[in-house]
């Protein structure tokens, strides 16, 4: 029996003449591919006459499209792709970089927050040098310099993943995820530069770092 | 298949590289073809808008993501089988959350009756079998017979091995056959 799809290839006219002639000669001498043929026929037919009598797409359909991207909110960065077709393949040095960033705005966020970690207790309070919460001091700043630098290296692996994918990308798509990327760490860049060491400012820096992370992981899983 | 849609209008369009696509065009080209798609796995005319629309919002999106070679429409078809199963969701919690004597008088989602009237028979009969179909399988028979696109795009939309699209539309195709036998008379 012929493949169904030479046939359905054949109803389509999608088959060049010489490879016609041969379906249809073995169709001629073939009962079953005669049957196929002969639905195959009517289902093309059932679905052009139900393409010809689809209603027109409402134009409120393009009206809404064109009101809601042109808010910036629905036009800033790649999704995270929901597409099942591709699923997200991290290559270990990224799934380590991620596991590093995430560790790091941990630590960030459970030392630079956590009272006791950050002074001891004063003597004009009761305190005694010997008995400080903690015996050894640990620095806001030192806390937020590791999960900066964490954070840096982890961008660092991103980076180099972007770089070698880089390639793949259209010119002009390429320029377009090099803006948006250098934006980011402008962002960020400005951010670090007002934070100085307030602890808020530089949650703010940590949290722009974040976001470029995230716009790299994201173009690194839809070039792939 | 020389292009992926019969509802192709623009001759080579499909084959543009993404950044020279213009999204008003991709809209004009494909959104027909989208909105019956959707309007076959959902059922449901007001649904399948508003599905439609929000599949062309994500497209605008991710438009920088088209890979050049790419086809359009199997992509939008990705895109929109997503924005279904949400809708499917949706529609499950929603259902879960009624009464059973409310649940009885939603709105059907079946053809209505003005749609049944404006139908001829073989249409209709078409329509009652598609709706017989589970949704994927349904999805899937639709993209082969109707929208054109060959197994292995469906194989790529869908998430499927080819093995299983062909399965999966050749099972499609006996019970769409099973049902309209005496309307085709095709066997």
């Amino acid at each position: 029996m012929c493949p169904t799809e030479e046939l359905e290839a054949l109803v389509a006219n999608e088959l060049d003449d010489a490879a016609a002639e041969r379906v249809r000669t073995h169709v001629a001498g073939c009962a079953a591919c005669q049957a196929e043929l002969k639905w195959l026929a009517a289902e093309a037919e059932l679905m052009a006459r139900r393409r010809a009598s689809q209603a027109e797409v409402s134009p409120a359909i393009w009206q809404n499209i064109a009101e809601r991207i042109s808010r910036p909110e629905e036009t800033v960065a790649p999704q995270p792709a929901p597409n099942v077709i591709r699923p997200r393949r991290w290559g270990r040095p990224a799934k380590i970089a991620y596991g590093g960033l995430l560790a790091a705005a941990a630590a960030a966020v459970v030392f630079a927050t956590w009272p006791g970690q950050l002074h001891v207790v004063p003597p004009d309070l009761g305190g005694h040098q010997a008995v400080a919460v903690r015996p050894k001091k640990v620095s806001a700043d030192v806390t937020l310099d590791k999960a900066e630098q964490e954070y840096q290296e982890a961008a660092k692996v991103l980076e180099a993943e972007y770089a070698a994918e880089r390639g793949r990308l259209p010119k002009s798509v390429a320029e377009r995820y090099d803006r948006m990327l250098s934006a980011t760490r402008t962002q960020v860049a400005d951010a670090r530069a007002t934070a100085g060491n307030d602890v808020d400012g530089r949650m703010v820096v940590l949290d722009g770092y974040a976001e470029y992370l995230r716009n790299l992981q994201t173009i690194v899983s839809d070039i792939r | 298949m020389a292009l992926d849609t019969r509802d192709q209008e623009l001759a080579g369009a499909d084959r543009l590289p993404p950044v020279m696509l213009d999204f008003r065009a991709v809209y004009d080209t494909h959104v027909r073809s989208v909105r019956r798609f959707l309007g076959d796995l959902l059922r449901d005319d007001a649904g399948a808008d508003e599905a439609t629309q929000e599949t062309f919002v994500r497209a605008h999106a991710k438009l920088a993501t088209l890979r050049e070679g790419d086809k359009v429409l199997p992509w939008l078809f990705g895109i929109a089988r997503n924005v279904f199963y949400e809708e499917l969701r949706a529609r499950k919690r929603h259902l879960r959350s009624i009464d059973e004597d409310e649940r009885d008088e939603e709105p059907s989602t079946a053809p209505s009756p003005e749609g049944m009237l404006l139908g001829a028979e073989a249409d209709a009969k078409l329509s009652e079998a598609l709706a017989e179909l589970g949704e994927e399988r349904r999805a899937a028979l639709v993209m082969r017979i109707d929208h054109g696109l060959d197994y292995d795009q469906i194989a790529e939309v869908m998430g499927w091995p080819l093995s299983k699209v062909k399965n999966e539309i050749h099972r499609a195709r006996l019970t769409l056959r099973t049902r309209l036998s005496k309307y085709v008379g095709g066997q």
